[in-house]
């Protein structure tokens, strides 16, 4: 009886050592490799084509481990190959499943970390290009041409092309009228600070509220601006005719520079700077007012 | 009359060993540990959906159905390349072929019972998939428009299977039909990959014709359509389970064929 017990406990305990040592083995090999550079880590991601044909058909399955490897690897935010196949590894990703949005949106926002802009645009044009009827690509994109680029031209165009995919989201519409305004179409800015007012005019929802809010901030800093930059021109042109800054905005009305001295959104006087030539709103913003219904 | 019964009889036949093998099938341990994969596959599919940014639901779904139709195509391969030779060589088959029935009723029967053993292993998989994406609130009928697809390919598999099974041993029938399987899913790149890299026009010929002629199995995945909720182009799903009854067709009439032909003695 124990005849047989004793080299089956055996093989048991030599199985179980063996599995110690390979254990052993292999943490020392780890802390080992600790020390090496990332180079060493390289890793080789075949073309899409060729992705395409290993994952026999599973494209979208193929993209979404892709995508979490994708992930893992660029979340490590110290590695210093972390760019070096970024755009290989993004290309392949989203040949595999065109429409994954979070693909395109994470490879951007990881290009973004390193101010690599050329990058953020190339992934995001991709998805637009992709993706006809997506409006939250183009819209991303736009944000970042907006604030972080202050590249208001490009924020403009991306901004526009979202509007035209979904046009009835407030903050697009927003935000394009804008990228207008810092772009200097004050107009055009206006007039759509302005249907954005209407729209929300009756609307007594928290959003609502708050674009209403918003909008009407917006009209009210806008028509200053277009004061503002009126007087401006106003004022150089009295200057090259005159020789001097003009003593009140009365006598630009003379020179027929400007049609009438004009007034803030509130219906008040600007306060005239005659040293600099520039014109000042005096009257504070009344949200309560322009609100209504809070 | 005569001739009626005849097919009656025949029919009979074909039903009773389909059932037969469908009790076979269903008793063998590789359609468990398959199964028991493709479970596995759903579960590491819930896992990694918590890793990824964005829709859980779409990575549920797309390894859920790339899992299931993975396992159900290799029980069908593994299933599927023992069920002929074995009897034969087993000298099983002598119990049958003696009877009054023509040889190709074994091998039509043989196909329907191991289909019908992998239409219920699918059926219970997409249960399971279902399940757990009504549990993440991410359920869609259209999970059973991808069953029925991975059915068609999995009638095709086994047709492959079955035929090889019938001239072959299993490990050359594995092969072969886990060749054909790469195949069909690796000729939709031919136009693409292979085409291009050709110098001659008639060689450039020759990889289209095999092209069209070879199973082209990507065509009758669906499931990279299933998870963006894009439409079916309207008359695909019956021009796919003609295209699919046809391949059946001319496979188990090959098997029939070499089966028919060859010595049992």
């Amino acid at each position: 009886m124990m005849k047989g017990r004793v080299p089956g406990a055996l093989a048991v305990i030599l199985i179980f050592s063996i599995l110690a040592s390979i254990s052993a083995i292999h943490v020392e090999m780890r802390k080992l490799t600790a020390g090496y550079p990332d180079e060493y880590r390289s890793y080789y991601i075949p073309s899409s084509g060729q992705v395409k044909a290993f994952s026999l058909g599973y494209h979208n399955a193929a993209a979404d481990l892709l995508f979490i490897w994708f992930l893992q690897f660029y979340d490590w935010y110290n590695k210093s190959v972390r760019y070096d196949y970024m755009k290989h590894t993004f290309e392949v990703m989203t040949d595999l499943d065109p429409r994954h949005q979070e693909a395109y949106i994470i490879a951007a926002l990881f290009a973004f970390i390193p101010l690599k802009y050329e990058y953020v645009y190339d992934f995001l044009d991709k998805g637009i290009e992709k993706n006809p009827d997506n409006y939250v690509l183009p819209y991303e994109a736009g944000c970042y041409a907006f604030f972080s680029e202050k590249n208001y031209d490009r924020a403009a165009k991306y901004f526009k092309t979202a509007q035209d995919r979904n046009p009835d989201k407030g903050i697009i519409r927003s935000l394009y009228a804008k990228a207008l305004a810092k772009r200097g179409e004050l107009e055009v800015a206006l007039e759509y600070f302005q249907d954005l007012y209407s729209k929300y005019e009756n609307d007594d929802s928290p959003e609502g509220n708050y674009y209403r809010g918003a909008s009407a901030r917006y009209i009210w800093n806008t028509k200053v601006s277009i004061a503002e930059r009126d007087v401006a021109a106003a004022v150089a042109e009295y200057k090259t005719r005159r020789g001097r800054n003009p003593a009140t905005l009365a006598e630009l009305v003379r020179e027929g520079l400007l049609p009438a001295v004009p007034r803030d959104p509130a219906g008040n006087e600007y306060k005239y700077d005659r040293a600099d030539g520039k014109i000042a709103c005096v009257t504070n913003f009344d949200p309560k007012k322009a609100i209504g219904r809070w | 009359m005569a001739e009626r019964t005849a097919k009656f009889l025949s029919l009979l036949q074909v039903k009773a060993i389909a059932k037969n093998t469908f009790k076979e099938a269903i008793r063998s341990r590789i359609f468990y540990i398959l199964m028991a994969f493709a479970v596995a596959m759903l579960g590491f599919a819930v896992i990694l959906s918590f890793l990824t940014v964005g829709s859980q639901k779409r990575v549920i779904l797309d390894l859920g159905l790339a899992g299931i139709s993975f396992f159900s195509v290799m029980t069908s391969i593994f299933v599927g390349i023992g069920l002929i030779y074995l009897e034969v060589e087993k000298k099983t088959i002598y119990n049958v072929l003696p009877k009054p029935m023509p040889r190709a009723n074994f091998i039509i029967g043989r196909y329907f019972g191991l289909m019908g053993v992998l239409g219920t292993n699918l059926a219970a998989m997409l249960a399971i998939l279902s399940l757990v994406l009504l549990f993440f609130k991410g359920f869609t009928a259209s999970v059973f428009h991808a069953g029925m697809f991975i059915l068609m390919e999995l009638a095709i598999i086994t047709a492959i299977a079955i035929f090889f099974s019938s001239v072959a041993s299993p490990v050359l029938s594995a092969i072969c039909t886990l060749s054909f399987y790469i195949i069909g899913h690796t000729s939709s790149t031919f136009p693409d990959l292979l085409v291009p890299h050709l110098a001659s026009p008639v060689q450039k010929k020759i990889a289209m014709g095999l092209f069209h002629i070879l199973p082209d199995l990507s065509i009758l995945n669906i499931s990279n359509l299933i998870t963006y909720e894009i439409p079916i182009a309207g008359g695909f799903a019956s021009r796919a389970v003609l295209y699919t009854a046809l391949y059946v067709a001319v496979l188990l009439l090959a098997a029939c064929f070499c089966f028919r032909k060859r010595d049992l003695v």
